[in-house]
């Protein structure tokens, strides 16, 4: 069933996995169908900016290979 | 001068042999060690190494003789011997053929400590599964402790960047194996375990010997494992070995190539997951959108329904109604007075028909006894009729003399006097 919690994440510091386990929760209500309309256009709408958070942060994802220098501190490029 | 003679390696390792047999008896001795690498082959025979803590020397025991050893030759088993030191010469290598094998204890001495180790650890709960941190499936950043150098890095790196396209990795080296293996090992974790970006760490190492990958027993590094707050996968060695890095871990893989798939996830089955969950979505809205479209329309259907059997019930009753009220009805009312008012009017009529009849009946009758007594008949007959003062005299008894009478006859009126009155 559909935690107190779901319809007021706060969506600004969701990580991806925690975005995406609250939009299946959000399609998970919205497929039980045991909601009023009102609610299921809500959970919509909750459940679009979860597919656009998730979708960002697989976006955002920067390739970076690095080796860290213990001697001086500092991140060289790592020579494959 | 001296003139340099030439040998071939066969003669070399010839003379080799030649003299560790004469030189070298060692009948007279039992031989110390640690039994490791333990190998053995279909035939009985076991080819292993014997050790202690700063040397180690192979050692072949062959298969008519194994078979008679009273106990299972394993790693980490401390063992007397009997043997002979014979140089391969087709290898050039040195090695002890075993002729006797005996336990001394059952275990050697740093299995057993291994032993103890991870008796205590896990009576900490060390190992227990409910500690276990779990895995971020998108990690930022993932710190990898190994060795720079060879393959394991790169294998984590090739894995990595075919699963997710973009990975993003910083390796700490450290060596794996040696006396600087566990310090920096150690440092590496708690450097990257420091570290806010690196949401998980890979603590690898590729095969080797169980030597090689004793470090990894190691109860500082062990610690050091457990107070990490990122999680942590641990992947050393090949699948067979099981070193209680692996334990503590939250994550245990067979190799570093494993592990590298463990923690990278696949870029495209991100993708799909996240498409699905939106198909879903939408196809739950649409669902709910029909499905409160459907009961609209039951809805409305229902309510025509009960509409119309209202509708059809107070039909019902009102002809009901209608029924009894029928007669009352003005227009049936009159209707039925007037038929009564018809019956009447034939029954008066009749009575009247037959009244009339019976009265013209009568009247012919009376009329024939009228005939029969009419006085005009009599006075035709010779009779008179006498009047007095207008009224017909039928006795004498009131008259006087004198007195002026009329004499009615057949065909007119005598005036006459009375002159005498005689009584009968």
């Amino acid at each position: 069933m559909l935690e107190e919690n779901t319809l007021n994440v706060s969506k600004e510091n969701l990580s991806f996995e925690e975005a995406m386990r609250h939009l299946e929760e959000v399609v998970k209500s919205l497929e039980q169908g045991k909601i009023s309309l009102e609610q299921s256009v809500e959970l919509y709408k909750q459940g679009t900016e979860l597919v656009m958070i998730c979708q960002k942060k697989l976006e955002e994802a920067e390739s970076e290979i690095k080796k860290y220098n213990p001697k001086n501190n500092q991140e060289e490029t790592f020579d494959q | 001068m001296n003139k340099v003679k030439t040998v071939s390696i066969s003669e070399l390792n010839a003379s080799v042999s030649r003299f560790l047999r004469a030189n070298i008896d060692l009948s007279k001795y039992h031989i110390k060690g640690e039994l490791s690498n333990v190998k053995y082959y279909s035939n009985g025979t076991i080819y292993f190494s014997l050790k202690d803590a700063e040397a180690q020397i192979s050692c072949v025991m062959w298969g008519n003789l194994a078979k008679l050893l009273d106990f299972e030759a394993k790693n980490g088993v401390e063992v007397l011997v009997k043997a002979q030191v014979r140089f391969y010469e087709k290898g050039g290598n040195l090695q002890l053929e075993v002729q006797q094998m005996q336990a001394s204890g059952f275990q050697g001495e740093i299995y057993q400590k291994y032993l103890e180790d991870k008796e205590r650890f896990e009576k900490l709960g060390y190992f227990s599964p409910e500690r276990k941190k779990p895995f971020p499936f998108l990690p930022k950043k993932v710190g990898v402790v190994t060795s720079a150098e060879g393959a394991v890095i790169r294998d984590i790196i090739k894995v990595a960047t075919k699963r997710f396209h973009k990975p993003n990795i910083l390796l700490y080296p450290a060596a794996v194996q040696g006396e600087s293996a566990v310090p920096e090992l150690i440092a590496g974790l708690k450097y990257l375990d420091a570290r806010e970006d690196v949401e998980v760490i890979i603590l690898a190492r590729g095969g080797g010997s169980r030597e090689d990958l004793w470090c990894f027993n190691h109860p500082d590094l062990v610690e050091t494992l457990y107070r990490c707050k990122t999680p942590v996968v641990s992947a050393v060695g090949h699948q067979s070995d099981h070193s209680l890095s692996d334990e503590v871990a939250d994550h245990s893989s067979p190799t570093p190539s494993a592990a590298a798939e463990f923690v990278f996830p696949e870029y495209q089955v991100l993708e799909s997951r996240i498409d699905e969950q939106n198909s879903r979505l939408k196809q739950a809205l649409n669902n709910k959108l029909y499905q409160m479209k459907q009961y609209l329309l039951t809805y409305e259907t229902m309510q025509a329904k009960a509409l119309e059997s209202f509708k059809y019930r107070q039909k019902e009753s009102l002809n009901r109604y209608k029924e009894k009220l029928a007669p009352y009805e003005p227009y049936t009312a009159i209707q039925n007075y007037k038929n009564k008012i018809a019956q009447f009017e034939q029954k008066t009529h009749f009575i009247i028909q037959r009244r009339l009849e019976q009265s013209y009946q009568k009247k012919e009758q009376f009329a024939e006894k009228l005939d029969a007594l009419s006085p005009l008949k009599v006075l035709k007959r010779g009779y008179s009729r006498t009047l007095y003062e207008g009224k017909t005299l039928d006795s004498v008894s009131d008259l006087k003399k004198g007195a002026d009478i009329e004499v009615e006859l057949y065909d007119g009126i005598l005036s006459c006097q009375i002159k005498d009155i005689i009584k009968k």
